[in-house]
This record gives C-alpha cells, structure tokens and sequence, in this order.
C-alpha cells in the first residue's frame, strides 16, 4: 500500500471512530467491532493472499484510537464539576469577541472563579464587552434546554447558559494581544461599511467579506435559510482564493516567491483568527494551505487527501465538530459534491463552460452539486430543502464577486478618503440592495419541501450520488483508455 | 468568476474595460455631484413615527428641510434602519436631536445615531441617568464635540416659519421623583399643522399641561406608550388629537392598555399602533390640502 492510501485510510478509520463515540457507541462496542474486523482482515489475507488485508487489519486500529480520543476529549470538558441552577458569584475573562444582536450583546466568558469553565452570558447591549475584558459577577448558570443546542455549545466548548446575570467589568487586556488586534481590525471593517452603507447594507456586506454576521435580522436570515443563499455569508474556499490570488500577485512584486508564500499563509492564518475561525473558513485555509504547499515544494496535490488532511486537523482540535457542527458537515460535503460530483453532472447534463463574462452555467452546475451534496444533512437539521435555492443561487451568485470586490475596494478607499469611500458605498449599495431583494424575492416564491429523513435515506441518497460519481469515473477512465 | 478570471477578461477586452472604467469615474462624479449640491426644499412638514419596538422615536422634517429626531427608541439597532429608509442615502447629518428623558427605552438607540450621524445639537432636559447605557451616550456625544444645550418649559426653538415650542418640564417636574415626569414635551406648529410629542409623562403633567396652555393639537404622540397612568380623559378632551399614535411593542405592562384605547375613541382620534400598523408617517402641506397619512405594513 502506498503512503498516500495508508493516510487515506487510517484517517477515515479514525473519523469513524470519533463518529462512533459522537453516536454514543461505548468504546468496548467499538473495541470489539475493531478486533473482530482486524481478525476478519487477516483471515482474508491468509484466504486470499491480498496484502493490502494486512494494512486494513492494522490500520483498523485507528478506529477505536478515534473513538478513545473522543471519549479523553469529552472526559476532560466536563471533568471541572459545574453547579447548575444555583446562584454563585464568579470571575472569568471575555474569551470571544462578543456578538452583538438586536436583543443585546452574548459574551464567552472562561470563568476560573469558583470553577473552571465556559459559559454563555446574555447581557443587554449596554455596557458593551470586550474581547479580553475581566469581569466579575452574580448569576446562575443554565443547563442548554435541548439536546443539540447542547452539542452545539459543547462543539463551542462552552458548558452552560447564564442570563439576567449582573456582570461588572474589573480589567480589560487578558486575552492575547495579537486577537485582540485582529478583532480591533474586524470591527474598523465593519464601522466603515456601517458608515457609507444603510444598517442591512452594511451587515450583509460584513457577512459577505468577513463572516460578521451576528447581527443579522431575524427576517434576513429566515429569507436567505428559506432561498438557500446562506452559504453566500459564510466564508469559504472562496474568500481565501481571493486573499490568496491578490496577496500573492502583490506580494510577488516585492518579493521571492519563497517568502511570498509564507507571508500568504501567515495572512491566511490571521485572516481566519480574524473572522472567528469558524469550520468552513479554517476548512478553505487549511486545503488552500495545501494546495500552495503542494505547488511550493513541487508536490502531486491530491485533493482527496488534502480534504481529510483538513477534516483531521480540525476534528484532532476539536473532536465534536464532526458530529455537532453542521458548518462543518456542509462546508466538508458541499466540497466533496464540487470537486466529484460536479464533474459527473457536467457530463449527465452535457453542460460546456461559458465563454463569456456570465457564469451562470458554472454557478448552477457548482450549486446543484453542493446542494444534492448536503441535501440529507439540510432536512436533519432545518427539515426542509428549498428548490428555488438553484435559481437563487445562478442569480444571486453573479453579483457576489463584484460585491465582494467592492467591499474590499471601499476598505481600502477609506484609508485615504471617506468622501471617496461613500462614492464606492453609493455604488455597492446598488448590488447590495438588488441581492437583498432577489433573496427575499426568492424566499418569498419559495415553496420549502419539508419531510423527515431518516438514516436510511440519508444512507440510500449518499449510496446513488456514490454510483453517479462512479459511473462517470468508470466512463471517464474508458475514454482514456480508448483515446489512447 | 474569480478576480484572476476578471482581469484576465478585461485584459482581453480592452475597449470594454475601459468603458467601464470610465462608467466608474462618471458615477463616483455624480454621486460626488449630488453629495455636495443643496437637497430640495420643501415646504410640507413631515412626522415620522418609527416602529423601534417597545419604544418612542419620532422624526420631525419641518418645512426648508430642517431634520429633528425625538428620542431613539431602545438599543436594538432599529432606529438605524427607518434613519436610513427615511432620509436618503449617504446622508448623515441631523440638525437636532432631542431625549425626552433618559430612559432606555427612549435613547438606547440614540447612541448608535451618535456614533453614524454627524448631530448639529444635542437637546435634553439636563437630567441624566447612572446607567451604563446613558453614560456610554454622553461619552459618544462628547468625542463627537457635540454642542449639548438643556431645554425647559418656555424655550422654544424656530426654524423660517415654524416653531417649537418646549412645554414642559418645570423646574419641579425635572426633579420629580418619577423621571417620566421630567419628560421634555415639545410642541411642533408648522404648515398650519401642531403636533405633540409628550413622551411618557403623567397624569400630573397632563394637569400642570392643561391648566397652562391651550394644548389643542392636530397629532399627538400618546403619552407612555398607551399607559393607564397617562392620557387621562381631561387632557384628551383638552388635545383633541385628529390623529393619535401609539409607539409600542411586546411588552410586558399591557401596553397600550384598554383604558387609553377606549378613552381615545371617545374623542373620535384616529389611533395608530406601531405594534400592529408598523411605522406611520404623516405629510401636512397646510390646511388646503390637508394631512396626508402614511401608514406602513
């Protein structure tokens, strides 16, 4: 077996595994299962003389690594013992740069006093908090009131909620001065589009180019779940192809390519601190990362590995991202859908790329593969699948760019002059205001087919985007053969 | 299409490139243009009543274009949308704002107005608060140098034909242990239309208010958001108010109560809700063409 197979698969074993203990399945279930395949492995081996069963049964042993880690991972999270519903008086420092919302403000708070642990505060929107801030206060701790807000705030990190607490700040400056500067940054973004845009100009704008979207309105982010345009603010591989594609024509002005590369990286890195790292955006860093990397040293790029390259990175930093946040399931899948099943439609629809500077066939091709890629998990989790989200998309995905573009534009603009500035505002504004009004417009016409998908749709839907993918390979691969 | 493939376009397409350059320059001079030549005047007095929530925020466009802002309802960032659904875009200036008084639910969101508009003067009674919030206001206002000027009863402020006149409060009402009561309650006479903007004052302020001037009016803002404790029979009777605007949301107080209600129906006011009827705006071009309402839903 070659290195790059024995990676391939000892990654997924471990995934497996870390999925296992997610589902709840003890370690011995896992361990059992683990032994009894490995022993399957190596009676085969010896049966059919297949050398490649000797690193299965080895490389098996990921899987119950997987599920131990899981399960090392969530022992130390709730080893500190949390009081719940009992008043206390505690001190803890601000660990996140807090969101602002319409109801107030939520704060992360690493409190150290009378425990150790992460807890949620909500706080109305004055005083406002800051990342760093040390605080003191009175209040109660909340257990999450169900189970997958639960998950999602164990994936946070964060044990429990805390509201009408009464909080004081005492210092500020605790957290580490590079992310404190980085958010500084984040927010002067922010105040300029907030300066030369209306409110929900601004904010969409903010979500588009830095991910800011906490202070979305309700309404706007029922529209865009209901015209499946929410993937629009959440950053992705297509942020970081543009950080990456104008900090490396920059850079290669001034520098070598070696150093060149180092300062595009170390930028992406900032970037993604900068934006909260959330998965889809530290998924698009680190395969970016790789593909760079791969160019650098002259390296083979596989896509595949470097998919799973990210995957382990990010699940060997936090384990429960992979079972309890959905970002990263879409970000992972609609990624996968891209790069295989894209192709496959291509050929099924016999679409050829455009020519011209409209890409409306490309964005429906990448739309209808990311879609059909995430289908199952959108019903688990919102029960419902839009089917204007196609059309949405082809539209609404011609003007992103060009917004995006101009969003950067005003930023930097704006160091010189903010009349100059309030021109480009003027100019974007325009783009903003017809996206917003295509994705309630979509939202509006949109018809939400909602049922409920069990695991074995889920198993059967992702088994035939499998065979499609396959037929096409198998095609393509006979097509080689014959061309040559 | 990546901004590589966009250069690689217009680097291909060189003449197209450089039309839409020049559309760029055209447009960024007549926005310039635009920005810098004087707004039209009219002479129509308009009244904006903004739906903030559980909250007041009025905005007062008196005839020559002269823009005042009463109160911002609480901090949840509305005002700052019907501010830029109402005036027009890349404008942020307003000639005054004026704070009832400081309670949350009336300057919350004033202090985001601090922060994105440039304000010509800052109208208050004086009368501050210890909350976070307000503190946080006054630190905003004094970064920006905003020129602050305290307003009692028998100020009044004009503006070509039109006039504000400050009714309230006294000397004695700004102390009032009930911070309600030191309410800054402005009358707005222009284009032969008076409108009233109370605030949440008392029933107590309502007497002093009826016993002291000829309160009669076309519009009035109901006092505290519809509350039993205001708006008593008297002071309608006294008002008359055509048109009555209640500025509430979800609430917790029963706002507006059905007392209020009912006792406004008595004097045959038009009532509007910003709760049910969204943001309401009223145009009065003087008494030939009389009062345009505008309700929006």
């Amino acid at each position: 077996m070659l290195p790059y197979e024995i990676f391939f698969f000892g990654v997924i074993f471990f995934l497996g595994g870390i999925l296992a203990a997610s589902a709840g399945i003890p370690p011995f279930f896992v361990t059992a299962f683990g032994i009894v395949a490995s022993i399957f492995f190596v009676v085969v081996r010896i049966r059919m003389k297949n050398v490649r069963m000797t690193w299965y049964a080895g490389l098996i042993l990921f899987l119950i690594m997987g599920s131990l880690y899981y399960r090392i991972d969530n022992a130390q999270f709730f080893a500190s013992p949390v009081v719940f519903n009992s008043p206390i008086i505690f001190s803890g420092v601000v660990e996140e740069d807090p969101v602002i919302k319409e109801s107030g403000q939520e704060i992360v708070v690493g409190i150290t006093l009378p425990y150790h642990a992460r807890i949620l505060v909500r706080l109305p929107a004055y005083p406002r908090f800051a990342y760093g801030d040390v605080i003191h206060g009175k209040g109660k701790i909340q257990k999450p009131s169900t189970s997958s807000y639960a998950h999602y705030l164990e994936k946070e990190r964060i044990r429990g909620t805390m509201s009408f607490a009464s909080v004081e700040k005492v210092g500020q400056g605790s957290g580490s001065s590079l992310r404190a500067s980085l958010f500084e940054i984040k927010h002067s973004i922010m105040n300029v589009f907030a300066s030369v845009l209306p409110p929900e100009e601004a904010t969409f704008l903010s979500g588009l180019t830095i991910g800011a979207r906490g202070s979305f309105s309700q309404e706007l982010k029922d529209n865009m779940q209901k015209s499946g345009t929410t993937h629009l603010v959440a950053l992705s591989g297509y942020n970081i192809t543009i950080l990456v594609s104008v900090a490396m024509g920059f850079l290669l002005f001034l520098f070598s390519r070696r150093i060149a590369f180092i300062v595009t990286v170390i930028l992406i890195v900032l970037f993604v601190m900068m934006t909260g790292a959330e998965a889809s955006v530290v998924r698009a860093a680190i395969v970016g990362f790789l593909a760079l990397l791969a160019s650098e040293i002259g390296r083979v790029y596989d896509i595949r590995n470097a998919v799973l390259c990210a995957a382990l990175i990010m699940v060997l930093l936090n384990p429960k991202v992979l079972a309890f946040d959905i970002g990263f399931q879409l970000s992972f899948l609609a990624l996968l859908g891209i790069v295989y099943l894209r192709p496959a439609l291509q050929n099924l629809l016999n679409i050829t790329e455009s020519t011209t500077i409209f890409s409306w066939k490309e964005n429906m091709l990448t739309t209808l593969a990311a879609q059909l890629a995430v289908t199952p998990i959108l019903i688990a989790n919102f029960g419902f699948v839009s089917l204007i989200s196609l059309f949405a998309n082809i539209v609404v995905l011609e003007l992103i760019p060009i917004t995006m573009g101009l969003g950067f534009l005003i930023v930097g603009v704006s160091l010189i002059s903010h009349i100059l500035a309030q021109g480009l505002g003027f100019l974007v504004s325009v783009f903003l205001r017809i996206e917003l009004l295509l994705i309630s417009f979509f939202a509006h016409i949109a018809i939400p087919i909602s049922f409920k998908a069990g695991v074995v749709f889920t198993i059967l839907w992702y088994v035939g985007l499998g065979i499609l993918i396959w037929h096409y390979y198998m095609d393509d691969a006979r097509r080689t053969i014959q061309l040559a | 299409m990546m901004p590589d493939e966009l250069f690689n376009w217009l680097k291909a397409n060189k003449k197209k490139a450089i039309i839409i350059g020049c559309a760029l320059v055209i447009f960024e001079g007549i926005f310039l243009v635009t920005l810098f030549s004087e707004s039209k005047t009219s002479r129509a007095l308009e009244l904006h009543f903004f739906d903030v929530g559980q909250g007041d925020s009025e905005f007062v466009v008196l005839p020559g274009g002269a823009r005042m802002l009463i109160d911002g309802g609480p901090a949840n960032g509305r005002v700052m949308n019907e501010l830029a659904r109402t005036m027009s875009q890349g404008e942020r200036y307003i000639d005054l704002v004026l704070m009832t008084h400081p309670q949350l639910d009336h300057f919350g969101g004033l202090i985001d107005v601090a922060k994105q508009y440039t304000i010509g003067a800052f109208l208050w009674s004086g009368r501050g608060s210890n909350a976070p919030a307000f503190q946080e206001l006054l630190n905003e206002l004094r970064n920006n140098h905003t020129q602050m000027i305290s307003l009692g009863a028998g100020d009044s402020i004009r503006s070509n034909e039109s006039n504000i006149t400050i009714l309230s409060p006294t000397p004695a009402f700004l102390h009032d242990t009930d911070l309600n009561n030191s309410t800054v309650v402005a009358e707005v006479m222009a284009a032969n239309t008076s409108a009233l903007f109370v605030g949440d004052i008392g029933t107590e302020v309502e007497e002093y208010l009826t016993h002291t001037f000829n309160m009669r009016a076309d519009i009035l803002k109901v006092p505290h958001h519809g509350s039993r404790f205001s708006s008593s029979e008297s002071f309608l009777r006294e008002v008359h108010p055509k048109v009555a605007i209640i500025e509430v949301g979800k609430n917790s107080y029963g706002h507006p109560t059905p007392e209020v209600l009912s006792r406004l129906s008595s004097v045959g006011a038009r009532i509007l809700r910003t709760d049910l009827n969204g943001a309401a705006e009223i145009v009065s071009e003087g008494v030939r063409n009389g009062i345009r309402l505008i309700v929006e839903k």
